[in-house]
């Protein structure tokens, strides 16, 4: 009776090994079989049909770039979206968010969780305003911190600075989303990952039947 | 005894197996396609070398009339039968209108000052291609609709030119009958405007011949089993005959009723 079990259950996982061998062939000649279509279907079209399919192509391009350059005009900052990149302001915002800046016309206040630039750093810093100086002039200082850091950010600014100004400030956090900004960073660490998205979205559109 | 028919049994099960992976390696074009949205395949005859028959799923409407399109246009303008030549001013138009929309676009992007000094420069980028997507767009909904192509005026030996016309198809998804209607065209495709959209006439008389309604009008209706067969591969010669004598017989009409 033993000897029948193993019989039979050795046939099951053969059976198993076979099934997943061939799903494997199977998605492969599918995926094969589809760039192929691909290729013929580019090659058969006429110039002008190829025309109209590349600008199709261009369309969607540049009408996500037309959006990105609208929501600039509209919110007044130069980057309107962000994603926040360290866990300096948890546990408000966290590794991986989004964040939708508008620069606003209300004077900056204690409180206001700001996005800005300083001199020798490319990469912008999300921090809370923890202090604000108002000149007679109309200048206005102000100093941020992190909610998760020690001490506040004058060890990041440059060696001469103490404060920042509204020209450092990019825009105000207005709204969130959670988790999304994950697709930026893998997008970041692993660049090949965007343009495989980008190459197999291109190849979509140019071949699309409708 | 009882572990040899047993093994017997389990050696003949994975033979069946393979014997059955390598059917569905075949037909897995079929299969497949049927998941994925826009996927035709083309695998090569055995007897024929050169000639690659196209092939689709059978429900992949947009495929199928795609290809039922092409083979209606290179027949159209084919230089040794019928030999009509494309109009393309529309055509003109849309591409001219949507790669200014591009320029636009990637001027916005490209300008060499900084935010915030570039306002207004994004402001007047951004309003121009939102104001040539929807030109385009427009274009799209309210002109162009069925029409596949449209040709320009031919001049006979004799002389006498006959307006060009436009080519109409006309197949809803999931149905059979694929119509193909003839709508003359005076002023070139830029008159498209002006046509209201092409509707196929009630009584679809499948395989019966053509009709020639008013002067310069003709339209035919086919029923597409006859070119598609089980496994979806498409008979284009087939249809290109048939396409022919459409074409003849709506020639011969249109000088019929000239003279």
């Amino acid at each position: 009776a033993r000897r029948r079990r193993s019989v039979a259950r050795r046939a099951i996982v053969e059976e198993g090994r076979a099934n997943q061998a061939d799903l494997l062939i199977l998605s492969l000649s599918a995926a094969m079989e589809m760039f192929v279509d691909m290729y013929y279907t580019l090659k058969d079209m006429r110039a002008r049909q190829l025309a109209h399919q590349t600008l199709n192509l261009a369309m969607i391009v540049c009408s996500a770039l037309a959006i990105w350059k609208s929501l600039m005009v509209v919110t007044l900052s130069e980057s309107p979206v962000v994603v926040v990149l360290s866990g300096s302001m948890e546990p408000a915002f966290h590794r991986g968010d989004i964040l939708f800046l508008h620069m606003g016309y209300t004077p900056f206040r204690s409180g206001d969780v700001v996005v800005f630039k300083v001199a020798d750093r490319e990469i912008p810093i999300v921090h809370r305003v923890i202090k604000v100086h108002e000149k007679e002039s109309g200048e206005v200082d102000l100093l941020t911190k992190g909610d998760n850091n020690a001490v506040d950010d004058r060890g990041l600014y440059p060696a001469t600075q103490s404060w920042i100004n509204k020209e450092h400030i990019i825009g105000r956090a207005k709204g969130y989303l959670p988790y999304i900004g994950m697709v930026t960073i893998i997008m970041n660490d692993y660049p090949m990952v965007k343009y495989v998205l980008v190459g197999l979205m291109g190849l979509f559109v140019l071949t699309t039947k409708e | 005894m009882a572990r040899g028919p047993r093994k017997d049994a389990s050696k003949e099960a994975g033979a069946e197996g393979a014997k059955d992976s390598t059917k569905e390696i075949a037909t897995s074009g079929s299969k497949d396609s049927n998941e994925s949205a826009d996927s035709n395949s083309k695998h090569p005859k055995d007897h024929q070398e050169d000639f690659i028959p196209k092939k689709t799923c059978l429900g992949d409407s947009a495929t199928m009339k795609r290809m039922l399109d092409d083979a209606a246009i290179k027949v159209l303008l084919d230089e040794s039968e019928l030999g009509y030549e494309e109009d393309t001013a529309l055509s003109n138009v849309k591409l001219i209108v949507g790669f200014t929309g591009v320029a636009a676009s990637l001027v916005s992007h490209v300008y060499p000052l900084s935010f915030p000094k570039n306002w207004w420069v994004l402001f007047a980028c951004c309003a121009g291609y939102f104001i040539c997507a929807g030109i385009l767009q427009l274009l799209l909904s309210f002109v162009e609709l069925e029409s596949i192509l449209v040709t320009r005026a031919t001049k006979d030996a004799s002389g006498k030119s006959t307006p060009g016309f436009t080519l109409s198809s006309h197949f809803p998804r999931y149905q059979e009958i694929y119509t193909l209607g003839i709508t003359p065209l005076p002023k070139g495709s830029l008159a498209l405007i002006s046509l209201p959209k092409y509707e196929p006439s009630e009584e679809r008389k499948v395989g019966g011949p053509p009709s020639f309604g008013p002067p310069g009008f003709g339209e035919q209706h086919w029923d597409v089993t006859k070119f598609f067969d089980d496994e979806g591969i498409f008979y284009e010669e087939k249809f290109c005959d048939e396409l022919r004598s459409f074409f003849k017989a709506y020639e011969s009409s249109v000088s019929k009723k000239q003279s």
